[in-house]
């Protein structure tokens, strides 16, 4: 299972929605280390600890965008990626955002 | 022998009148020490609860002030309004997992899913009677009235 520290491996101030935002936003997340991660195959670990927080924006551009932009299928990237943290609301949170963008209620 | 048997039972009446006040004593030691920590536990909770709520309405209004101003400052803003939502996060998870969750999804998608960390350039300012406003309002308003029944219901 690959794993993808968020605070280590892209920032601990991740930040904005679309790369016009900003150095951290979502799409850049998602565009470049998510998707390819999930594109080559198998389950991946996302360890949010760690970083300042997280904005709604962030969060809805690199989980929801997966379906959106990259086409993943919802159903399978909620059993695909398992989210490791602290705080369970943001887990809530980011599996709303891909179950709002896959349409399943 | 009647004698002997007599003093036997008078000295265990004796005996047996002492257990049962020392029973009283510590029973009523226990009822008051479980009542006294049940108070301090719901004081505890209360305090908790008014720190959040008062939190909450904090961030109700830096978040309208961010969506409804063109301040130059609005990058400490947005951090300060992510630190805090943070900060009400990890107090609503000490008083139990998943404590008004929903209500607190919503009031933080409120603020910080549309128009929030976009760059000085992509930023729209709101009007303060606008639908986006009024729903940063809602929602905080939702969140303490939940925080109100949950802390009803517990207790």
């Amino acid at each position: 299972m690959k794993t993808i520290n968020i605070s280590t491996e892209f920032s601990k101030f991740p930040a904005g929605r679309v790369i016009s935002d900003g150095p951290f936003s979502g799409q850049r997340f998602r565009d470049e280390i998510m998707a390819p991660a999930l594109k080559a195959g198998g389950d991946v670990q996302v360890i949010l600890d760690g970083t300042r927080g997280y904005g709604s924006s962030f969060l809805e551009e690199a989980f929801g965008g997966l379906v959106r932009e990259h086409g993943f299928k919802a159903d399978d990237l909620l059993k695909k990626i398992k989210f490791v943290s602290s705080r369970p609301i943001y887990i809530e949170e980011i599996k709303g955002y891909i179950r709002d963008a896959g349409n399943i209620k | 022998m009647p004698a002997i048997l007599n003093e036997t039972c008078q000295s265990l009446l004796k005996e047996g009148h002492h257990i049962v006040t020392w029973f009283l004593v510590i029973l009523g030691w226990i009822i008051v020490n479980r009542l006294n920590a049940s108070r301090e536990k719901n004081k505890d909770l209360r305090e908790l609860i008014e720190s959040i709520r008062s939190e909450t309405v904090d961030i109700e209004r830096l978040g309208i002030a961010y969506h409804s101003t063109q301040s130059q400052k609005f990058e400490t803003t947005e951090h300060d309004i992510i630190v805090r939502i943070d900060r009400v996060l990890s107090r609503l998870d000490y008083i139990e997992p998943k404590f008004c969750q929903h209500e607190l999804i919503e009031f933080k998608k409120a603020i910080t899913l549309s128009n929030f960390q976009a760059g000085s350039s992509n930023r729209q300012r709101y009007d303060i009677g606008s639908e986006f406003i009024n729903n940063i309002r809602g929602t905080s308003k939702d969140l303490c009235s939940a925080l109100e029944r949950k802390f009803h219901s517990l207790y």
